[in-house]
């Protein structure tokens, strides 16, 4: 029974260990600059086999190379939301700061990714579809997830007190994550100017294997980067936050 | 070379989503390590101000020169 209730407990105590401020520092601290590093190299090898190697599409000729941004910048704005939620539920149930921070830290760049797949997107859109933008489903609703960032960012941003805006802005970001699957089966339920999936359709993925893996190579790249900038900005957030405490002082 | 960057007449879409894209990244990276080095910075020097702050109060107390 004890040795039991032992193992229960050691396989949480990453979970508790992560919840302390302090650790998750030093932490960021001694793995952000590895990650930097895997996060160029992954950079480098996708965008020259992305934009030397692989051939031009036979319907679209080159602009589809905007693919190997666009694809990964519009899954990561996604991801980070799921991510961003997650994390502002963990503040809100278990009153895990670390939480709240980690969601604080995750929304700017939740928001540049969303910013990216919006502006590429648009990009592509004008050589292949003859239009800079359209009011279709996936558009508008990943143009709404730009807006859900903004909010959040706003809330925790301009209430004073700590404590209230990690509730407000941590509520918002639960409710917002109504807007995901809306994104996601945008292109099914609505027939719309937007294609369907290329990659994720499990199996046969409707790309060819030289376009498919720059593709994968890049959304390494973009999780990596995501790790990369999360590290930076809690690391930032923790030194604000953290100010009158002995760890912070020892740092500086 | 010149053809690389024509991109077969695409090279105005392609290249300006990768310098945008580029541009954002460059600056969600470098924003909060400098962020965190001025606040760094700025926490030292209040810290330091109120230890000096601290010393004056005690000399303020302790000694009296009439």
């Amino acid at each position: 029974m004890s040795s039991q209730k032992k193992t229960t407990g050691r396989s949480w105590t990453w979970f508790h260990r992560f919840g302390s401020p302090e650790y998750f520092y030093r932490f960021a601290e001694r793995w952000g600059p590895r990650s930097a590093v895997v996060t160029l190299l992954l950079f480098l090898t996708g965008l020259y086999w992305g934009l030397v190697i692989a051939p031009p599409d036979y319907q679209m000729g080159n602009s589809y190379r905007i693919i190997f941004i666009h694809v990964p910048a519009a899954w990561m704005s996604m991801f980070t939301y799921v991510i961003m939620a997650v994390a502002a539920g963990t503040g809100l149930i278990w009153r895990m700061k670390m939480g709240h921070i980690v969601a604080k830290a995750s929304a700017p760049l939740g928001a540049a990714f969303t910013f990216c797949a919006l502006v590429t997107g648009s990009l592509w859109g004008k050589p292949t579809w003859g239009t800079y933008w359209v009011w279709d489903a996936r558009l508008t609703s990943e143009l709404v997830l730009l807006f859900l960032y903004f909010g959040y960012i706003a809330l925790a941003n301009a209430i004073e007190d700590q404590k209230s805006a990690n509730q407000a802005a941590g509520v918002l970001a639960l409710v917002g994550l109504i807007n995901l699957p809306i994104i996601h089966y945008s292109v099914e339920w609505w027939n719309t100017l937007h294609q369907g999936s290329t990659v994720s359709k499990l199996g046969r993925p409707s790309i060819d294997t030289r376009m498919l893996i720059p593709l994968l190579i890049m959304f390494a790249a973009f999780n990596f980067y995501y790790v990369t900038t999360l590290f930076n900005r809690v690391r930032c957030e923790l030194v604000d936050q953290e100010r009158r405490t002995k760890w912070v002082k020892e740092l500086i | 070379m010149s053809e690389f960057f024509h991109m077969g007449g695409h090279g105005f879409y392609i290249w300006t989503s990768y310098t945008l894209v580029l541009i954002v990244f460059v600056y969600n990276y470098v924003s909060p390590i400098i962020k965190r080095k001025r606040l760094i910075q700025q926490i030292d020097t209040a810290n330091k101000s109120a230890g000096r702050s601290k010393e004056r109060d005690y000399i303020n107390t302790h000694n009296h020169p009439e």
